[in-house]
């Protein structure tokens, strides 16, 4: 469903990924780990359709389409979902107009009312959303916990057939996270299509959602690949014995 | 709440709390008793002038493509609650305020959306006047001067003055904001602030990765603004939002 070929990008001519390669088949979910600041985010942004990473070279291809000819919100009609690792607020826009607006421009049809307003109600339950935070402009006064929910209420909300997951455990704690873990994998479940790339530093969030593939991406690109076991390795030892293992490659 | 529309009441109509009377051109509306209205002021030509003798809540809203003048009097101590919403077509606005008694008060929440030039006019004439003016002003690509002049009569004392004026923009759109105060006596509280700011173009993107396109998300976002400055008639915006074909 997607295939990433020799992508380079950088911003403010700092290169952030070189010759970058990665395939993902539907339904699979791989994990992608990688010490601060080596482009994990970047390449949630590029997928996404940020235009602030400049595209230097390579290719993407979503279900055979050139995805870098689309718009951002093109992507996210076709069924792509980047969680935020810092979600917006935006000040005066309710949250529940906000998710009406979104899921009409996505299904692009007249909205239910009643059938939307019930959908909404069980994701609430499900992740224990508040009621006023439906109300609320959007993640506005959110806790971090709350902007995360959010996303995922949005997420399951929005039927995407690409989720990426930046660090969506970062400001959750144990029984929000599994709150949130369990709702995706609940998802996953009822999608079986629907692939996912996990962007995470935990051991916790992958004990949660099991992965198909472990990719460790350094020095612009993907230096190594497993199944969670490498990422055992990795919370076990840290990044340094991937580095030396690439280091005495390249000698 | 009680829906007037103005431009249907030409003639003299009146119940306990409102009076409203049209002379020579000129609308003359007095709020008696304290109660809550909705006036729809959809491009009156005509002059209006408000007398209030009681705490009142009033929200006026409507197109107003030519001009708009409005004269307001408050007596008897008693606070006006105002809220006003317009969608301006190139058009002048000219509001006054006078606070006519002790302890007048007045809590304006003016919201513009559109071109336009506004002048707002707030006269503290007696002691212990309280007057809190928030200016929403949201522009798609055209220019907004928004003039705000509070004075305190000389001799006047113990006055509160408040203003905030906030206008949203996308890029190239001219805006000005000019906020003055005029005061001669050292007994007043007053504070004022003036904001202009571009939509940020991350929260615009944050809005597209959820399938708006650039002009719903930047539609959402100014709606938002400006609907966030009606207080106290928030059931209202709906229907305001229809009216003015928002
Ligand atoms: N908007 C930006 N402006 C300037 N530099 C950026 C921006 N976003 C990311 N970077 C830089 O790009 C590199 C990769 O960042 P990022 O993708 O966020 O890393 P990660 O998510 O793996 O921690 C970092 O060096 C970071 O400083
Ligand atoms: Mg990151």
């Amino acid at each position: 469903m997607l295939e990433i070929n020799n992508l380079n990008v950088s911003i403010d001519k700092k290169i952030i990924l070189d010759n970058f390669n990665l395939k993902i088949g539907e339904g699979e979910i791989h994990v992608i780990m990688g010490p601060n600041g080596v482009g994990k985010s970047t390449l949630a942004r590029v997928i996404m359709g940020d235009d602030t990473y400049k595209i230097n070279k390579g290719e993407i291809n979503y279900f055979n389409e050139n995805l870098l000819k689309m718009k951002v919100y093109e992507r996210s009609r076709k069924g792509i979902f980047v969680t935020y690792q810092h979600p917006k607020e935006i000040e005066g826009v309710a949250n529940m107009d906000f998710l009406k607006t979104s899921v009409t421009s996505i299904t692009n049809e007249k909205l239910n009312l009643f059938k939307f307003a019930n959908e909404v109600n069980a994701l609430k339950d499900e992740l224990k959303i508040k009621n006023n935070m439906l109300y609320r402009s959007i993640n506005v006064g959110f806790s971090g916990g709350e902007k995360k929910k959010n996303e995922i209420l949005q997420m399951n909300l929005l039927k995407p057939k690409l989720i990426i997951l930046d660090e969506l455990d970062s400001g959750l704690d144990v029984d929000s996270l599994k709150i949130v873990c369990n709702s995706i994998n609940k998802y996953l479940e009822n999608n079986k299509n629907t692939s996912v790339i996990i962007i995470t530093h935990y051991q916790k969030m992958l004990e949660e959602i099991k992965p198909d593939y472990v990719h460790v991406l350094m020095n612009g690109k993907i230096v190594e690949t497993g199944d969670i076991n490498l990422a055992n390795k990795i919370f076990e030892k840290g990044f340094d014995s991937i580095s030396t293992n690439e280091m005495k490659e390249q000698k | 709440m009680n829906i007037i529309n103005i431009d249907n009441n030409k003639s003299i109509n009146i119940n306990d709390n409102v009076c409203i009377k049209d002379r020579n051109n000129k609308y003359k509306i007095d709020l008696l008793k304290q109660d809550k209205l909705i006036l729809i002021i959809n491009n009156i030509d005509s002059e209006m002038v408000i007398n209030v003798y009681d705490n009142f809540n009033l929200l006026l809203y409507g197109n107003i493509d030519n001009k708009l003048n409005i004269k307001i009097n408050i007596y008897n101590g008693s606070k006006l609650k105002l809220n006003k919403i317009t969608k301006n077509n190139n058009s002048q606005e000219n509001i006054e305020i006078n606070l006519d008694s002790n302890n007048s008060t007045i809590k304006f929440n003016c919201t513009y959306i559109g071109s336009l030039k506004s002048n707002v006019l707030v006269n503290h004439k007696f002691d212990n006047t309280t007057s809190n003016i928030v200016n929403h002003a949201a522009t798609n690509n055209s220019d907004i001067i928004i003039n705000i002049n509070e004075t305190v009569e000389n001799g006047i004392k113990n006055c509160k003055l408040k203003q905030y004026t906030k206008i949203l923009k996308i890029d190239n759109s001219k805006v000005l904001i000019r906020p003055i105060l005029n005061t001669r006596d050292y007994r007043v509280e007053a504070f004022h602030s003036s904001i202009v700011t571009n939509i940020n173009k991350d929260d615009i993107l944050y809005l597209m990765s959820r399938g708006l396109n650039e002009s719903e998300s930047i539609k959402l976002i100014m709606d938002g603004f400006i609907f966030s400055n009606i207080e106290d008639a928030e059931d209202e915006i709906s229907k305001i939002k229809e009216f003015l074909d928002i």
